[in-house]
């Protein structure tokens, strides 16, 4: 299997010499899906948002070590440039939506790419059947729910077909119901060899991952089979930082 | 806001809104400044946007159109005079009239830019595009003009929590009220700089500005009767102003 | 004799959208706990905010207290029914965790040793001691719904509405929530809880209400 997303040695911080995340080390790849979990505040956002590049290009922060997307070191691409190839969806659905239709927000990724008009209108019709939101694309997004905008969010996303795809604790406020969704999309994208990096809290979400990530005072490290399993386990995941 | 894809073009709005608008604010004469009333009042019914709606906005700017009518007539003593005092001419026939050219160049105003509500804001983007203003700009212009409401929205959801917790901001005394509304500024401010920080975050996330150009998925073309309307209202425009300035260029 | 909180056949639709909430009949006792869940976009937010009168309903009318809701000002039900916002961050609005949780009690007329007494206490219910000088906005997701809590339940309100207080936390931090809100029931408030999580509704809550297709199971 070839890596299309790897990290090595990477230092992050928000402020300078205060280190987040130390020494990740870590590769992901084509239609792999790997799950990433921590307490609040362990700094899985600050991994995810560091991935996509984010950090520094847009958020004000330091990486040290090196990112490879698709084999090329990161640091050389703009964040639009990198959008076409890696999609990132956040925890927030709100600040990701600011078009006045669903199919404005499905449009506005491959409207970016040049994509022909005949191609756009094709994608959003797939997209939207797959997802299961075709009867919302001439709705106003503001008057949608947190949970069918957190899909829209993704949906507007995956409309760029991005080959690595990282989910931010995207389903903090979906129902179960949508949540086993989610969960059938994520496995039909390893199908497609798009690789996944999810960061959850959702034991339910995480069933579909090929393998777990732990996150704890800042290092990354695998997950035991025995630290999902039971108060014991999950204790010792959850158990660092501010409650 | 209603979806609306066909006739009238968001371009051919523009042409009107921008011919009405100009003609409003270089023009002073009430007759004419009627005559102008009475065509953006037509295009609004035409539009069958509700005139309601124009009556809700004038209401809203009620004060900032008492003192500007006030100041117009107070600044302007020609004429008859009416109200005289200690020699400062207070209300005269000139003053009346500058007022009254006051009061129907904002209506008139207010009138024209309703019609842009018959398109949502994507239209518009596109409708900018379509004139040529590069796509970027577009879209952070639009994005620009958003934050004020946005601004305001994140401003009445605090106030609608702050009451929640029980405070009633009618009853408390003024210096009490002052703080409680320089502690809503804070989350205000905060809340709207945040998210419109994420926004951006968001759209370059999603690819914006990859590359110099983008295709549009709508990319409406002006029908016969868009181009005549665009034609007539721009050359009527130019020759009101030929009209009206001809012996000020001369 | 009205329940304290009452619905009676509410509909509610958006003014271009579909019809989110049909024939609504609801009555709510002081004591009450009761979970209110559904699918995402079912209208629980809806809910919510027609109980407290933030959205009109299109059709049927919410009584509070025997009154319709319209009839009391903002902060009148703001005084009958403590609301947590499902984002806490939307309710802050003092530079300390202590004035946030202090801010509603300062307008009830009590001493200022009272009000300190009171903060106190919530400071220690809501284990948020070593923050009392902290800025709210710079506190972790579980301590800002913590936060959120302890200002609503601060003016010691007969009914509180929670919409998603377990949003974004994990395991342990869900648990201690929980443990918290327990301790809140045994004080005898009553309280309707939005939430997805059926295992935390179960514990939390001696009633079970969903949503299905804008109507009430």
């Amino acid at each position: 299997m070839s890596s299309v997303l790897v990290a090595e040695g990477l230092f992050v911080s928000w402020q300078p010499g205060d280190w987040v995340l130390r020494d990740i080390n870590f590769s992901l790849a084509a239609g792999e899906v790997v799950g990433i979990i921590g307490s609040s505040g362990c700094g899985k956002s600050t991994l995810c948002l560091a991935l996509a590049g984010i950090i520094p290009r847009q958020s004000p922060g330091q990486v040290e070590g090196k990112i490879f997307l698709e084999g090329r070191d990161l640091a050389q691409f703009s964040l639009p440039q990198i959008a076409s190839c890696l999609g990132i969806v956040f925890q927030d659905p709100e600040t990701q939506l600011f078009l006045p239709r669903v199919r404005n927000e499905l449009a506005f990724g491959p409207e970016n790419l040049c994509l022909p008009r005949e191609e756009i209108a094709a994608r959003i019709q797939r997209i939207a059947e797959e997802m299961g939101c075709r009867e919302l694309l001439a709705a106003n997004p503001n008057e949608l729910s947190g949970g069918q905008q957190q899909l829209i969010a993704l949906a507007a996303v995956l409309a760029l077909e991005p080959k690595v795809l990282i989910l931010d604790e995207v389903t903090a406020q979906l129902d179960p119901r949508t949540c086993q969704r989610l969960q059938a999309i994520v496995l039909d994208l390893r199908q497609r060899g798009v690789a996944v990096l999810m960061a959850e809290h959702n034991l339910q979400m995480l069933a579909c991952a090929d393998r777990i990530l732990v996150l704890r005072e800042g290092r990354m490290e695998e997950a035991a089979a025995s630290d999902l399993d039971g108060e014991e386990g999950l204790s010792r995941v959850y158990g660092g930082g501010r409650v | 806001m209603t979806e609306n894809h066909g006739f009238p073009d968001v371009r051919t709005l523009f042409a009107l809104v921008l011919v009405i608008t100009s003609l409003a604010i270089t023009i002073n004469d009430p007759l004419w400044l009627t005559g102008l009333l009475a065509v953006s009042l037509a295009a609004l019914l035409a539009a069958k946007i509700p005139l309601s709606l124009l009556g809700r906005r004038l209401r809203r700017y009620r004060w900032l159109f008492l003192i500007l009518a006030l100041a117009q007539s107070l600044s302007n003593g020609s004429g008859r005079v009416f109200l005289e005092w200690r020699g400062y001419v207070l209300l005269s026939a000139g003053g009346l009239l500058a007022a009254l050219a006051a009061l129907l160049r904002i209506t008139v105003i207010l009138a024209a830019v309703l019609l842009l509500t018959l398109k949502d804001y994507q239209q518009m983007v596109t409708g900018l595009a379509q004139i040529r203003v590069p796509y970027e700009l577009a879209y952070m212009v639009l994005l620009a003009v958003r934050f004020i409401p946005v601004l305001v929205e994140e401003f009445r959801n605090s106030l609608v929590a702050i009451e929640l917790r029980g405070v009633d901001l009618k009853a408390i005394p003024l210096r009490e009220k002052i703080k409680v509304y320089s502690y809503l500024l804070m989350p205000t401010t905060a809340g709207a700089l945040i998210r419109s920080r994420r926004i951006a975050i968001a759209m370059e996330a999603r690819a914006f500005r990859a590359y110099p150009r983008r295709t549009w998925l709508e990319w409406p073309k002006l029908s016969a009767l868009d181009w005549l309307i665009i034609v007539l209202v721009l050359v009527g425009g130019a020759g009101i102003l030929w009209i009206k300035f001809k012996g000020v260029i001369a | 004799m009205t329940a304290y909180i009452n619905l009676e056949q509410v509909n509610f639709r958006w003014p271009q959208g579909g019809q989110v909430l049909s024939e609504i009949n609801l009555s709510i006792e002081k004591n009450q706990t009761i979970a209110l869940m559904g699918a995402n976009g079912s209208g629980k937010t809806t809910l919510s905010k027609l109980i407290l009168g933030l959205l009109k309903p299109t059709g049927g009318r919410v009584l509070l207290a025997g009154r319709p809701v319209e009839s009391y000002s903002l902060a009148a039900r703001g005084r009958l029914l403590g609301y947590v916002f499902q984002n806490p961050e939307r309710q802050f609005f003092a530079p300390d965790v202590a004035e946030e949780i202090g801010f509603a009690l300062k307008y009830r007329n009590l001493s200022p040793e009272k009000i300190q007494e009171r903060v106190a206490e919530m400071l220690a219910l809501f284990e948020l001691e070593q923050y009392a000088a902290t800025f709210p906005f710079n506190l972790s997701q579980g301590e800002k719904q913590r936060l959120a809590l302890a200002a609503i339940l601060a003016p010691r309100p007969d009914f509180i509405i929670m919409d998603e207080p377990f949003l974004g936390l994990d395991w342990l931090r869900k648990q201690r929530l929980q443990a918290i809100l327990e301790r809140v029931r045994n004080e005898g408030v009553g309280y309707l809880l939005i939430s997805h999580d059926q295992a935390l509704c179960a514990r939390l809550c001696s009633q079970t209400l969903t949503l299905e297709g804008g109507r009430l199971l």
